[in-house]
Order: structure tokens, then sequence, then C-alpha cells
């Protein structure tokens, strides 16, 4: 009873690609690394393409025969159902909206920049390393698509091993400390969603008689307010821990550090939507009441996040820490944009994965690429960098700008929705996130000019941007300015995602 | 009286002799032994799984049902795979094969009658069978002090735990006046006696020895180290797996009526196993020990599971079971090959093993990582299949206590991995070269684990039959 509305079986192409190819990468990639190389780089450039290719069909830009016309009463433009587990109730099923599309697009772009950024930086186990780049790739890509609860877990769990094994294996000096400390913290999260997922299915087993995972038939489910409560931040647990909100933040710092520059980049640009995504998707919708009960407490971490890490940011020497702190304090915003519950907050917050994902993104293939050349991070060390490499100076002052949110770029875009919509809810959170937007300023002026300005601290004799390098920031760049000056495209491509969110919180049924 | 019921308990006495006389025609070597053992215990397989009647005999006090169709299945999976990993690895003498083999097959015909008797009596005789079979295996290196000693630790021990068993079961008896699982669950009713509620936690002490529920764990490191490792994997995985079918006909069917009265001891016992298997895994500096004390965090996971509903905790008890063999036996033979190889058990030497053997690397990877219960891997259906039947009964408190120490037991998995892969390898450390029958299991069960995780429903489908056969209505 296989189901397929529209191409849906496109959508399994985006989790199987990568898998497929990377497991041929590593097999070939045994004698002649650069198979799994290139291998990996097509995975990801066919996925890219299939995400283009859907995204003008879901646009109406082009006619494309597998999508579900929009508002055809199924919020999904394109479904899989597949029975895997009769027994427990459990289908192979995918669906594909505008927030998962936005998120697909968003995973290839990212991946075929991790890839390119480690094209000649990754030495030792060449294969090993893109077999598991392309699993954790094929991870989140089934995260993003998953819409049953037995699936997702799966998935999630699937993202963890490679990713410990990347920072593990090819991280930097104290890369064993950082691997396990990002396994505990993810996995404890991970686990508590497990336990809440379980919960969930058998309470609606015991009011239905009948086993599921389904997301849609989970999300009837009637639940006292304190269950509802209790499972609520099972689910909560996990995507705070991946988005990170403070105070669960503290495995990233290092992680992000430690990562080899193709595993942060994967770290902070992808890893990290995964927990937003898991809150717009899952959390907040399977326990409307709940979140909302819930909502002060999770944009008071927001805020607290949003200061935190900006001040962290500022305090730090080492150039991949001040990054890695000011990704805790972009999804600060995140979690704001989602637990206030507006239009403008929502598409905010989703916007904002996307132009952290994007900036942040180039910015550690940035300081990837100088560390490969100084071999050191250390911003003491650092200093008058411009003379010598104006490129990557150019490219570091636009990636700077993003972090400050300057107008223009769609780091401001995303922002400012943020703030616009909080502020109905509550000003003084806007407030003191706006505060927030003041640190970052400061921290960000202050990585460009230590590193680019003043006077050589040591002398370097440096190489500018290879061509590859160059091309690779100049796309993100590209992005960056594109969807700052005209972000519709994006925004219209997950208002219905949104919409459908917000309309579940209004009508406030179940817990 | 039809023969079909009898099929493979006869296969197996029939195979017992047969190696025995094998062992006679060439009574220095072992050439005859291996083959009749392994063809044999082919067809025995092959009658485990396609002779399958429901039949109750000897007045009711031996059954033929789902229960001891699956368990005979267990073991014989189990059994062939002890025997094809000890071929080439045995540290004995080669005269002591045939012994050997043929202790192997008693023990699991033992077991065979354990998991069908209906019967107090006929339970205990197949126990003990099984029993003094394991006993003489544990100490066959003779030569070798910890096999020694393992030997007669694992014989006191159990000696012990056999006679507290058995005062349980006397007084169950006096209790209830019948051995039949059936009149004892009618003669002692809803209410205990003080005789049955002693009776009832004494038989718990003896099944938790076999079980390896802390705390009568105590013996399982030093008998899983010292015992030849084909011997730690049988005893691992089969004697295991039949304490837990032992459990749910005593437990699940003949005190059923008594939940609340053994149910709190196994749901601490739950929470301990666990705990204490996993905190000392990790600081184990041999891998023998870290997988005893793997396997008994692995048996606090199937308890969370058997304190479930009777119905889906024995479904998922038994779905377990079968992951749980075969990611075990995979990992015991990696540790076999490794050993046989180089003479060494300590965690460190493995070392680079990833470039030594890349094969054995990847086999005990997955292993362990089913272990640990990672998808796309069998462990992981097992783990969440035993987590939904205790939180049917709404045991979240346990739930969370088992998801908690799933981390733990996978930041150990993941120090031997790194060990495997990311440490280099001492100088002058060769590439390993793995027997052909190791190399088999090896990759049988690897494609087990396989499957299982990935197309779990067939399996699943068969136990839930059997386990609502076994327990009608909810």
């Amino acid at each position: 009873m296989m189901a397929v509305a529209g191409g849906g079986i496109l959508l399994a192409l985006f989790i199987f690609v990568p898998l497929v190819l990377g497991l041929a990468g590593w097999v070939l990639g045994r004698r002649q690394a650069g198979f799994s190389r290139w291998l990996t780089l097509a995975a990801n450039l066919f996925n890219l393409c299939l995400a283009a290719v859907l995204w003008l069909g879901a646009a109406g830009a082009t006619h494309f025969p597998g999508l579900a016309a929009p508002g055809a009463g199924s919020p999904w433009l394109a479904e899989l159902h597949v029975p895997w587990i009769p027994g427990l109730g459990v289908s192979f099923s995918l669906g594909l909206d505008g927030l998962s599309l936005t998120m697909l697009g968003l995973t290839a772009l990212l991946g075929a920049m991790a890839v390119l950024s480690a094209w000649t930086g990754i030495t030792k186990r060449v294969a090993f390393f893109y077999f598991n780049i392309s699993l954790v790739l094929a991870g989140i890509n089934g995260v993003f698509l998953a819409t049953d609860l037995f699936l997702f877990v799966f998935f999630w769990e699937l993202m963890l091993v490679p990713m410990y094994f990347l920072i593990d294996i090819w991280g930097h000096e104290n890369r064993h400390k950082a691997a396990v400390k990002f396994f505990l913290f993810t996995q404890v999260g991970g686990l508590l969603m497990l336990v809440a997922i379980i919960a969930l299915a058998v309470l609606h087993s015991m009011a239905t008689g009948a086993w599921t995972f389904a997301l849609r038939d989970l999300m009837g489910t009637v639940v006292s307010p304190v269950i509802g409560m209790l499972l609520m931040l099972g689910f909560f647990a996990a995507f705070a821990v991946k988005l990170p909100a403070f105070p669960l933040h503290t495995w990233l710092p290092d992680a992000h550090t430690e990562a080899p520059t193709a595993g942060s980049v994967i770290l902070a640009g992808l890893l990290l939507k995964t927990g937003g995504y898991g809150l717009i998707r899952f959390a907040v919708p399977l326990f409307p009441a709940a979140s909302r009960a819930f909502a002060p407490v999770a944009i008071g971490l927001a805020v607290a996040g949003i200061v935190y890490g900006g001040i962290m940011a500022y305090s730090q020497k080492d150039m991949k820490r001040v990054v890695a702190y000011t990704s805790v304090s972009h999804l600060g915003f995140v979690l704001l944009g989602i637990y206030a519950f507006t239009p403008q907050a929502l598409s905010g917050a989703v916007l904002q994965m996307v132009s952290h994902g994007i900036s942040t993104g180039a910015l550690f293939v940035l300081v990837g690429a100088l560390q490969d050349r100084i071999h050191t991070r250390d911003l003491d060390r650092m200093g008058g960098l411009w003379a010598q490499v104006p490129r990557m100076g150019a490219a570091a002052l636009v990636l700077c700008m993003a972090l400050v949110g300057l107008p223009g770029l769609v780091n401001f875009v995303s922002e400012f929705l943020v703030l616009v919509g909080t502020w109905q809810v509550s000003p003084v959170a806007t407030i003191l996130a706006g505060l927030g937007l003041v640190i970052a300023t400061v921290y960000a002026l202050r990585l460009f000019q230590t590193a680019f300005h003043g006077v050589p601290r040591e002398t370097w004799t440096l190489a500018d941007l290879s061509a590859r390098e160059t091309g690779t920031l100049f796309l993100a760049i590209a992005l960056l300015v594109l969807f700052g000056l005209y972000p519709m495209p994006i925004l219209h491509m997950v208002e219905q995602s949104v919409s459908g969110v917000l309309a579940v919180i209004a009508a406030g049924g179940g817990a | 009286m039809s023969m079909a019921p009898w099929m493979v308990e006869l296969a197996t006495a029939a195979l017992l002799v047969l190696v025995l006389l094998a062992d006679l025609v060439a009574p220095r070597g072992k050439r005859f032994v291996w083959p009749t053992f392994l063809g044999g215990s082919l067809v025995i397989l092959g009658l485990a799984v396609f002779v399958r009647g429901d039949a109750f005999l000897l007045g009711g006090s031996y059954a033929a049902d789902g229960i001891s169709w699956l368990g005979k299945i267990v073991i014989v999976i189990g059994t062939i795979l002890a025997g094809a990993v000890s071929m080439d690895s045995l540290p004995i003498q080669e005269k002591y094969h045939g012994a050997y083999a043929a202790l192997l097959l008693a023990a699991s015909l033992g077991m065979m009658v354990l998991v069908s008797s209906r019967e107090l009596v006929t339970m205990y005789v197949g126990l003990e069978t099984s029993a003094v079979s394991l006993y003489g295996l544990a100490a066959l290196a003779k030569r070798d002090v910890l096999s020694l000693e393992a030997g007669i630790k694992y014989l006191v021990i159990g000696a012990l735990s056999s006679g507290v068993l058995l005062y349980g079961l006397a007084l169950v008896y006096a209790a209830a006046g019948t051995t039949s699982l059936d009149g004892i669950r009618a003669a002692l009713g809803h209410a205990p006696s003080p005789l049955s509620a002693v009776g009832i936690i004494l038989v718990l002490l003896g099944v938790g020895f076999k079980i390896t529920m802390v705390p009568m764990h105590v013996w399982t490191p030093d008998v899983y180290q010292g015992a030849p490792t084909p011997v730690s994997a049988f005893i691992s995985v089969v004697s295991k797996s039949v304490g837990f079918l032992f459990a749910i006909r005593l437990f699940s069917v003949a005190f059923a009526d008594l939940r609340y009265v053994w149910e709190p001891f196994f749901m601490a016992g739950a929470v301990l196993t666990m705990t204490v298997g996993n905190l000392a895994a990790i600081a184990q500096p041999s891998a023998k020990r870290l997988l005893a004390y793997s396997s008994i965090s692995q048996a606090g996971y199937l308890l969370v599971g058997f304190v479930g509903t009777s119905s889906a905790g024995t479904s998922a008890v038994l779905f377990y079971l079968f992951a749980y063999t075969l990611a075990n036996v995979a990992a015991f033979a990696a540790v076999i090959a490794f050993s046989s190889s180089t003479g060494s058990d300590r965690l460190d030497d493995y070392a680079g093993l990833a470039r030594r053997s890349p094969l054995l690397a990847l086999v005990f990877t997955f292993a362990l990582l089913s272990l640990a219960g990672i998808p796309p891997l069998a462990g992981f259906i097992g783990k969440i299949y035993l987590f939904s039947a205790a939180m049917e009964r709404g045991y979240l408190w346990l739930v969370v206590a088992a998801a908690l120490n799933s981390v733990a037991s996978l930041y150990y998995y993941l120090l031997i991995l790194r060990r495997m892969y990311f440490t280099e390898a001492p100088l002058g450390a060769g590439p390993l070269r793995v027997s052909f029958p190791v190399k088999a299991v090896l990759l049988l069960t690897t494609v087990g684990t396989f499957w299982l995780g990935i197309l779990p429903g067939p399996l699943m489908q068969v136990v839930s039959e059997v386990s609502s056969r076994v327990f009608p209505g909810p």
C-alpha cells in the first residue's frame, strides 16, 4: 500500500542519493581518494538541483507535475508513505512543505560548501571523511522530511555517530574532549525525546487502540496538562540542546572550535537548524497548550542566550570560538521568533535559520582557510592581514557585517522580522534582544579589526584565497545580498507552513 | 503420540551421540568432530524453524508452543555460532574437541527442555543438565589457571543459586500443592501467603543468577574472562536468553496474578543491572570483561521490557533476544578473532585495528553500535520495542532510566571505536588473519543485525503472534 502523492518518490532521493554515493565514494575512494570527494560533491549538487526544481515548481514559476497545488487541502506539497514496521504502526513517511524545502535547499548548498572547503585540507582517511559527511547530510535531510516520529528519531540518531567521528578524527587539538561533550549532550537530549515519543504513541494507542507514530495522528492525542508539559519538555530537551538554547549550549563552543572546517560548517549551518526545525515541526504543533504555557520561559532563555552569547563572543581570543558564540547569540533569535507565536516572528525565525546557516557557514570556511595558512586561530597573533590577503579581508568584512545585521544582508531582514513580531508579545524581551544587536556590532568589529586591520603582530607570508575558496565565499555572499534585498521568495515559500503552525497554536486544542 | 513436537530435542540428542562417535573414529584429532557438529546442527536448525506444531505433551507438563519454538531457534542459532567460532580458536588440546562439542550439545539439549517445560521438576532437570555442561565447558582449558578459576567459580555460585532456586520451587510447591505452572497459577490465587511470597522471591534470586541480574551478577566478569571465549559467548547469549524465557514461563505465567509481589524486585533489578553494568564497563581494561559488563547491562534493558505488560513485554523480550544474540555473538567473535591472532585481550591493543583488519573493525563497530541501540541496526528497533512495553504500564521513570543508561553505554562503546579507528597501531603490528569460520560468523551476524534493523516487520509479526497466543486478552 505504497501511497505517493505527487513527486513523493523524489523525496526519498534527497536521503538515498547522498547515502549511496557516499557509500560508493568510500568503497572506491580507498584506492583513489578523489572519487569520494567528487561523488560527495555530486550528491550535494544533485540535491541542490532537485531542490531548485522543486522550488520552482512549488513557487508556481514552472509547472511541475509532481507537486500538489498549494491550498489543495493537504499541507504537503508531496508525500511518500511506505509501510515499514506494521506491528508498531511505523511507516516510512516523508512529507515536503515550504519549510522543509527551504531547509533541504540550505542543506544541499552548505553540504557542497563543506565539501569544497575540505577539498585539499583533509589528508588523512579521506574516503572515510567524505563517507561521514554524506551520512550526516543524509540524516539531516531525513530529519527535514520525516513525518513519522519513529522515522524522525531514526534519522536524528543517524546524525550522531558520523558527526562524532568528524570531530574526533579530523578535529583540532582538544578534539576528543569536544567530541565526547557533543555526543553526551546530544544523546541525552535525543533519548529524552525518544522517551517522550514512545509515551505519546502509547497514550495514543491506549486511547484509540491503534499503534501509530504518524505526526498527523499523534497531533490529535489528548493528554492531561501535566503529562503534556512533561512530554513537551522531552522534545524541548532534544531541540534546545541542538539549537542550542542557553543554558544547554556549553557543548557548542568546544565542538565548533575543535571540528574540522567542513564539520564546523555542517554543525553551525545545518545541525543547529534541525533543532529549530524540530521545534517548529514537532514540539509546538504536538503540544500547543504546553508550548503556550512554556513560551515565557522559552522567550526568557532566548533573550538570555542572545545577550550571553554576544558577551562571550566579545571576550574570546580564539577566532573559531568567537564565531561559535555568535551562533549561540543568533540562534537565540530563532528561539525567540518561534515562541513569540506571531506570523512575522515565526517567518523571521525561519529566515534567520537560513541566513545564519549561510553566513556562519561561510565564516567558518573563511576562518578555516585562514587557519590552514597561519596555523593558529589566536586573534592576538593576527593583525594587519588585509595588506596581504585583500580578497579574504573583503569577504571577512561582508561576513562580519552579516553578523552585525547590516541592512542589505538577509540577516538584517530576519532579525528585524523577529523583533517586530516579538514586540507585539513582549516589548521587554524585544528591547533586551535588541541589545544583542548592539553587542553584535561590538564583537563583529573587534573580530574584523584585530585580524585584518592594525599593525601586523607577526610576519606571515600568505597566499590569498584560491579560486575554489573565492567561488565558495562569493556564492554565499551573493545569496546573502540577494535575499537581503529581496527575501520574498523564502518568505512566500514558508508562509503556508508558518500559518499552519500558528493555526494549531491559535486553535489551542489538545495539550 | 506424534514425534513431531520432540523432533528437535531428539535430533540434538542423536547428534550428541554422533559427535561422540566421530570423536571415537579419530580420537586424537578434531577432523570429524566439527563437520559432524556443524552439518548436524544445521539440520537441527532447519527442524527447529520449520517444525512447528502447538501441542501439549506428558499431561501438559511439556509444551511445544510459540515460546519453546522461538526459544529452540535461538538456542540452535547460538549453538551453531558458538561452535563455528570454537573450531580454530579453542585454547585446548585437539583431543578434547570431541568432548567440547558434546558438552555444547548437552547444554543446548538441557536448555531446550527448560524452555519447553510447563512443570517445575522438568524445568529443574533441564536447567541442571545445561548448567552442569556449562561448568565443564568453562573449565575445559584446564592448563589455564583463569579457566579453572572460572569453572570453579561458576560451579560454586551456580550450585548455590540452583540450591536457592530449588528451595524456592519447593516452597511454591508447598504453597500450591502442584508442580504444573497452570495449576500453580490457579492454586496461588491473587493473594500471596507468606510461604508462596518467600518461595517466589527465592525463585527470583535463582533466576537472577541465570540472567545476570544485579546483585546476582558477581560471577559474570570472572567467568566470561576466564572461560574460553567461545564458551563465554555461548553463556552470555544462549544461557541468558534461556534464563529470560524461563522467567517468562515462571513469572508471566505461573506467578502472573501475584505480579505485585515480584514486579518491584524486577524493576529495582532492572535499574541496578543497567546502571552497574554500564558504569563498571567504562573502566574495564580487558575486552572480555567489558563485554561481560555490557551484557549485564543488556540484561537490564531486557528486564525493562519484561516488567511491561505480559503480552507486549514478552514479544519485546523475544525480539530483543534475537537482536542481542546476533550483536553479542558478533562482538565475541571479533574478540575471538583478535585474541587468537594476537594473543591479547587488552583493549589498548585494539589500537589501530581498523588498519590491521578493516573487516574485523567494521563488524565489531556494527555489533557495538547495535548493542548501543543506534539505527539502522537491530538494537535500535529492539530497544524501542522494549521501552514501549514498559511504557504501556506507565513506567515512565523506568524508561527514562533506561534511556539515560543507553547514553552511558554508547560512551564506552565509542571508546573502543576510537581505539580501533583513531589510535595508531603499535610499531610492527601487521595485518591480522581471521580464520574462515570466524569470518563467516562475523558476516552472518552482521547481515542479520542490519536485516532486523531495516526490516524488523516479519520477526515482529511472529513474536507478537506468539505472545498473543500465550497471553490471550489484553
